[in-house]
């Protein structure tokens, strides 16, 4: 037995020159697990079989060793911080986990140590960031960690996925949000990626339930980045960026200067802020108008479902 | 009113003797004015000068004049040429010829019924023996009854008036002559006084009181209605009103009605505050309705009286100040332009009260008789370089009379009075959310233990902003002009006292020394600086709102809170703040914080807290957004205790082991959930808001995403 786990019931049995880099599994013994690089998945980087086990009661069977991997991986630094996938099936249950490796231990003699599990929670993670480009996923990830997790202990991704809660009590009681994971692995017995959302909205019932990041301020406030620039075609002009208008016709609004969310006369025609915005301000009409002939305004329309965080005028 | 249960006894008295036409109903309230060489009859609102026809057939063929409206039995009566004789009218409008026991030879242009006795009175000037002052007695029981009686002859009354009235409670007629002067004729003898001048020239065909003695004059040849309190010691005509002008002018009206709006919804006023003359009483800007549908912007709401700020009925009824938009700030030596909307051609008269004297001054009108064009029309002018920095407030009036003054009635259009801010150079305003919008701010009092989420314990409606001038080349050379905070109090679910503070990061105390500070609640202006003094000059400035929200609101009967509970608040919130400081000092912009600022509550001095307190613990202990800073006033100590796991050498305070919150920025004006309903029951959009940090469901707290039962609700 080369595998070596969290649990802290197990840890003392566990021989301290064991290898590492051990994946728990809840597949059979003998499946297949790929490692992949994210969204490369028509090319694993490596494959392993799980292992059989008659150590401690059969505890580790089906679990993958990855631990010697690191002989054949090109890895460099920027890998280090890189997501992986590991996938494992077998029949139609997959099931998932991003793997960081920054979040192993990379030794001396050319082998990996540390932990991780595939879980039906590690799946349903996988599910909620599929999608995501490389360098969204780890806020994702330790923000779904901190919602499933307890206190006790790290709540970020990398304290997540070493947890082997299907096996382990102590891991089990950390993962007190989703009790009802069995939930999520009949949808992967079925060929399906459960959703980890759906497993929340039936975890949490209180305001009380809920985790959040400590950064985060439950604020929905955004920064736009107004960027006015009319010098050399507008002389002696003002900027009114106004929350409340509407069209009456081609090229012509009905503004109520009187909510506005700023008012300046633009030095050398050009005005440049981040402005504090609430969420509930999905656009604003910028009004133009040139001093000495306010007839001769212009009307410009920021759409942020259409133009993002940013408001440019040339 | 003794007078007026006398009319009503009289009233009843004369039972329903076999007339031609029925009486009127009551005393009416408008002004009865007959004008054309074939008579017409108009009713006038006094109050704003609005008139609509009566009737165009009167069934004669002939002038009417001298009419005097008679309370005694509730007719009108008038001399009419075609008859040569006396003539009632009554509400059906026909004339009626009475049979005089003689008729006098001539035709009378003059006359009034009198309050204090059944008689009709006429006069003409001159020296046939038709001319002079006449009585005829009205009462059917008199054995005068219908028989005129000469009082004065012409020629030793000689008088340039064209009509005359019944003081309400003097037995004396007055008029104004064409020179201006106030006449009194006394009834009995025919003597007469001439008083001042009134300051006005004109033939005055019109003349009528009201029940307090005022005695309002129309003039012929534009219509102006002027306003005299006769009982003054020098009285003086104010133009309180624009009639219909006519060659041929009379009018009567019931001396014992008060001068009110006719139609009780169908009047505009004014809303500035009554020192710049928006009451009936100050004789203040008000448009008649129905004279025309000429509007600015698209709203308006007919009011049967005015509702001077602070009792401005735009925050609590519909806003229907939406024909003027000030485009550019006011300030001191720059260009203002307005845009001015208006539902038809028209006549804006407009006033800025630069020098913040609590009047419109004549030099402070910035459009005189401008003509509008149906749309959008633009208003430029200088602001005058004498402008003083601070709040202020702006009338506007659209009519088809070109030139109205600041006050008085109008008979058609609209007038809107909008509260400004002046400035002493070009600024830029930042306004969060917007100047007019609202954020939402959620507090729960438990702290430091967990609180049960209902997230209703305080919740204020919150806005800010921020004028800064640069002069210089770099966003860091913008010097801060002023700063704005105002909101509402929405709703205290609490049994906890706590008051609400903002502290300005980045604003240090010391730059706030010399600030002129402006604090008002509901209105009112606060006799305390709201600005708290600080031991440390760098400390950020922290502005105290109020020390208890309980001093502010008040639950309703059988109520424990306010607005949290069903049936417990009523619709209208009663709190309202707002804070303006100036700064005339060098103080720089670059330093201050985000536009929200930082605010909080705290607990009032003197009140228990949880119980892990044994003592109040009073002032010093604060309640902040997640992750903002506490203020230099607040007992540090007090972080970590219980459910808090504040770290605030990490920045991250005012959080549970959760990393759950205290208090909520909710970035609309937004529906609190109900007393002891949870904010995920309520709003369960809160739930992937959180779990995506932010990233999505960013508009969960919108009411179309809560359970509508969980809510509070009016």
């Amino acid at each position: 037995m080369n595998c070596s786990k969290t649990l802290k019931t197990l840890a003392a049995l566990i021989s301290a020159t064991s290898l590492a880099g051990c994946i728990g599994s809840p597949l059979p013994s003998g499946s297949e697990a790929q490692l992949y690089r994210w969204q490369q998945l028509d090319a694993p980087l490596v494959a392993r079989s799980g292992i059989e086990s008659t150590d401690y009661n059969g505890y580790f069977d089906g679990d993958f060793d990855f631990s010697g991997i690191a002989a054949g991986l090109s890895v460099g630094q920027a890998d280090m911080n890189a997501p992986y996938l590991l996938k494992s099936c077998a029949d139609q249950a997959c099931y998932y986990a991003v793997l960081y490796p920054a979040d192993f231990d990379w030794r001396d003699d050319g082998l990996i140590g540390g932990f991780a599990a595939l879980t039906p929670l590690s799946t349903a993670m996988y599910g909620d960031v599929k999608d995501l480009p490389a360098e969204q996923v780890r806020p994702r990830l330790d923000a779904l960690a901190a919602a499933v997790t307890t206190t006790d202990g790290p709540r970020d991704y990398a304290g997540f996925i070493k947890l082997d809660y299907q096996r382990a009590p102590a891991d089990q009681a950390r993962v007190a949000r989703l009790e009802e994971s069995a939930n999520a692995d009949a949808a992967i017995q079925a060929g399906e990626l459960p959703s980890l959302q759906a497993l929340l909205d039936g975890a949490i019932t209180s305001t009380g339930d809920l985790q959040a990041p400590t950064d985060f301020v439950f604020s929905s406030a955004w920064d736009l980045a107004v960027d006015v620039n009319v010098s050399g075609r507008m002389e002696g002009a003002y900027l009114a960026l106004c929350a409340e208008f509407k069209a009456t016709g081609a090229e012509h609004y009905w503004v109520n200067y009187a909510n506005c969310r700023l008012k300046t006369p633009l030095a050398e025609g050009s005005f440049q802020d981040s402005l504090r915005m609430s969420a509930s301000v999905d656009s604003l009409l910028a009004v133009l108008i040139p001093l000495a002939n306010p007839t001769a305004r212009e009307y410009h329309l920021w759409q942020r479902a259409e133009d993002g965080d940013s408001f440019e005028v040339r | 009113m003794r007078i007026a249960r006398a009319v009503a006894a009289c009233l009843a008295a004369l039972g329903t003797p076999a007339l031609a036409s029925a009486p009127f109903d009551a005393c009416p309230n408008e002004a009865f004015l007959v004008q054309d060489s074939v008579a017409r009859l108009y009713g006038v609102d006094l109050s704003t000068g609005y008139y609509s026809k009566l009737s165009t057939n009167m069934g004669v063929s002939n002038k009417l004049n001298a009419i005097g409206f008679n309370y005694h039995d509730a007719y009108l009566y008038a001399w009419s040429y075609a008859h040569k004789s006396l003539a009632r009218i009554g509400k059906d409008y026909q004339v009626e010829p009475l049979s005089l026991s003689f008729q006098p030879d001539s035709n009378y242009y003059i006359g009034d019924v009198s309050v204090l006795e059944n008689a009709y009175y006429m006069y003409r000037k001159g020296n046939s023996e038709a001319h002079g002052l006449w009585r005829i007695s009205l009462d059917p029981t008199a054995e005068n009854y219908l028989a005129p009686q000469r009082i004065r002859a012409g020629g030793s009354l000689w008088l340039n008036i064209f009509d005359f009235a019944f003081h309400p409670e003097q037995q004396m007629l007055y008029s104004v002559d064409n020179r201006g002067r106030l006449i009194t004729i006394d009834p009995a003898t025919g003597d007469y006084t001439l008083g001042n001048n009134v300051g006005q020239r004109g033939t005055f065909g019109a003349v009528y009181f009201d029940v307090d003695g005022r005695l309002y004059i129309s003039r012929n040849k534009d219509g102006v209605i002027f306003q005299i309190d006769v009982s003054s010691e020098n009285p003086t005509a104010i133009k309180y009103a624009q009639g219909p002008a006519s060659a041929n002018n009379d009018g009567a009206r019931c001396a014992l009605a008060p001068v009110v709006p006719v139609d009780q919804e169908a009047i505009d006023f004014g809303d500035a505050p009554d020192s710049y003359a928006s009451s009936l009483d100050a004789n203040g800007a008000r448009h008649s309705l129905e004279g025309s549908s000429l509007r600015l912007g698209e709203r308006v709401d007919g009011e049967s009286q005015a509702y001077p700020a602070p009792l401005a009925d735009d925050t609590t009824d519909q806003d229907d100040e939406d024909g003027v938009g000030f485009i550019t700030e006011l300030a001191a030596g720059e260009t203002g332009v307005v845009e001015v909307t208006a539902s038809d051609a028209g006549y804006l008269n407009a006033w800025i009260d630069f020098d913040r004297n609590g009047r419109f001054d004549a030099a402070e009108q910035v459009a005189n008789a401008q003509a509008l064009t149906a749309g959008s029309n633009f208003l430029s002018f200088t602001v005058p370089v004498w402008t003083e920095s601070g709040a202020s407030w702006s009338r506007f009036r659209i009519s088809s009379v070109a030139n109205l003054g600041a006050t008085g009635g109008a008979p058609d259009g609209e007038v809107e009075d909008h509260p400004i801010s002046l400035f002493n150079g070009g600024v830029t305003t930042s306004h969060y959310p917007s100047a007019d919008g609202f954020v939402t701010l959620a507090f729960e009092d438990l702290w430091p233990s967990r609180g049960d989420y209902d997230m209703n314990d305080l919740v204020l409606h919150y806005r800010t902003a921020v004028s800064t001038i640069n002069n210089g080349d770099s966003e860091d050379d913008a010097k801060l002009v002023g700063i704005s905070i105002s909101g509402e109090i929405t709703a205290v679910g609490a049994t906890f006292h706590s008051g609400f503070a903002v502290a300005i990061p980045g604003l240090r105390r010391a730059d706030a020394a010399n600030a002129s500070v402006f604090f008002e609640i509901n209105g009112e202006p606060q006799a305390d600086s709201p600005l708290e003094n600080s031991w440390n000059p760098d400390s950020d400035v922290v502005f105290q709102i109020t020390r208890d929200v309980w001093d502010q609101v008040t639950t309703a009967e059988g109520c424990s809170f306010y607005r949290t509970e069903a049936n417990c608040g009523g619709s209208s919130v009663q709190a309202r703040f707002s804070l303006n400081v100036r700064f005339s000092d060098t103080v720089s912009a670059a330093t201050l914080g985000d536009a929200l600022f930082n605010p909080f509550i705290f607990a009032t001095a003197g009140y228990q807290r949880n119980s892990i307190f044994p003592t109040p613990p009073g002032r010093e202990l604060e309640i902040h957004l997640k992750n903002r800073a506490p203020s230099i006033h607040a007992d540090l100590e007090l972080l970590g205790r219980a459910d808090d796991r504040s770290a605030q050498e990490a920045s991250l305070t005012y959080q549970t082991a959760e990393g759950l919150p205290w208090a909520l920025e909710v970035g609309t004006e937004w529906q609190h959930p109900g007393e002891y309903q949870d904010l995920v029951q309520t709003y369960p959009d809160f739930i992937h808001f959180v779990l995506s940090g932010g990233k999505t469901h960013q508009t969960w707290y919108l009411p179309e995403n809560a359970v509508q039962d969980k809510l509070y609700k009016d």
